[in-house]
């Protein structure tokens, strides 16, 4: 079932090329922290309850429902639909995110180790990197966002893949970065859209002058 | 330094909320003495350990020191800013109190002995350096805060995970936390590999 779970979020990565709604990418998000939740529950049903329901809290309430329902608000008030601005194309991209993968799997393989779990620790690498390529490829602020939050979802499932000792300590941290990022960048992302207009990074260039 | 925090969020909080200009000079100069006194008081206790997360030692009393002179420096040339360039009451409390926490936080990451406290201090800079760029709230400001703030969150992410790479070695090395100390005695003995990719992922992302 785990296994499932994973394969379903690497492809979920893959789909992140070929779209360009922004609902469906707010989609893929919440499909993402439910494949999270998923995973966390299989991977750690044996450690306590508490830290166990924390844990699918976050990434059931936060992950699922709390950052969709914020971002959706972001699209609505900044009226954003469709977003066709990737300086990449879709076949390029699509190429370049597989070979995130496949290097995914290649590093961890190469770094066997008997304290993280391989498969996690791949998908995950995968994940940072398709976040990275998601942010670089794209100029709307928006989507910057979603590819910062791809990397959250990435590092929440490396830190499963290591931090079996000290989920608490991980997943408090990994909630506080969420919170603070999400909500200063979202703050922001509204302001960048009633000065600029718009939220191409086009119009964020007065500086280099 | 339980003391110290308690005093830097109070008086923070206190020209936050009470958006007062002769509260705010009381205040301000309540928190240089407290930072003062933190600092005086890491130079005549070095090497001891305080609130479990913290201790005293020479690069954090130097880091201290200097950041105690530049942070009195800062608040002269603030008023004086402030003074030539008027704003609202509001505005002027929410610079004071995100200078405060910046300071503190800054303050903070230089005596923390454990990388995960290091870590959110270091988000907490970020967060207070935001608000400041942010002051003049104009096209030019709002631009760089988002870059700042954008670096910065991928910075910190980098970051996070470095520290779960370091979080690797240290169970390999049979540590269960990531006391400094600690990583310190065990660093001999532990896998190069990682702690290489370790190294060049916390310098990365602290350095954004």
């Amino acid at each position: 079932m785990i296994f499932f779970f994973i394969i379903l979020f690497a492809i979920s990565l893959i789909y992140l090329a070929l779209t360009e709604r922004v609902a469906r990418f707010i989609t893929l998000l919440i499909i993402q922290g439910i494949l999270l939740a998923g995973i966390a529950y299989w991977h750690l049903k044996h450690i306590d309850a508490i830290h166990l329901s924390f844990i699918l809290l976050e990434t059931l309430v936060v992950k699922s429902i709390g950052i969709p329902v914020f971002l959706n608000y972001l699209r609505k008030r900044n009226r954003l639909n469709r977003l066709n601005e990737s300086k990449v194309p879709t076949f390029v991209s699509i190429l370049i995110l597989s070979a995130g993968l496949v290097f995914g799997f290649l590093l961890s393989n190469y770094l066997q180790d008997t304290h993280i779990e391989t498969i996690f620790f791949a998908v995950a690498i995968s994940s940072v990197i398709a976040g990275l390529f998601f942010i670089i490829s794209h100029r709307n602020v928006f989507t910057h966002l979603i590819g910062y939050l791809v990397i959250q979802n990435g590092i929440f499932l490396m830190s499963l893949s290591v931090g079996a000792e000290m989920p608490m300590l991980i997943n408090n941290a990994i909630l506080l970065d969420l919170f603070i990022s999400v909500l200063v960048l979202g703050i922001f992302i509204n302001k960048v859209g009633d000065t600029f207009q718009n939220l191409t990074v086009d119009g964020l260039s007065q500086l280099k002058h | 330094m339980v003391i110290y925090f308690l005093v830097a969020f109070a008086c923070g909080g206190g020209i936050l909320l009470l958006r007062n200009k002769r509260v705010t000079l009381v205040l301000r100069c309540a928190f240089i003495v407290n930072q003062l006194w933190i600092t005086l008081y890491a130079f005549l206790h070095p090497g001891t350990e305080d609130a479990l997360y913290f201790s005293f030692d020479s690069i954090g009393i130097i880091l201290a020191t200097v950041l105690t002179i530049l942070s009195i420096a800062t608040f002269y040339h603030s008023y004086l800013y402030l003074n030539r360039h008027p704003t609202s009451v509001k505005n002027e409390s929410i610079y004071y109190a995100s200078l405060i926490l910046l300071i503190t936080a800054m303050t903070g990451a230089y005596f923390t002995n454990h990388m995960g406290v290091l870590w959110a201090w270091l988000e907490a800079t970020t967060l207070s350096v935001s608000v400041l760029i942010y002051h003049d709230r104009t096209a030019t400001s709002l631009e760089a805060t988002w870059k700042y703030v954008f670096i910065c969150s991928i910075g910190i992410s980098i970051a996070f995970i470095g520290i779960l790479f370091l979080s690797i070695v240290a169970t390999k090395g049979g540590l269960t936390d990531l006391y400094l100390p600690g990583l310190m005695a065990a660093a001999k003995g532990m896998d190069t590999t990682w702690l290489k990719s370790a190294f060049i992922l916390l310098f990365t992302g602290f350095s954004a």
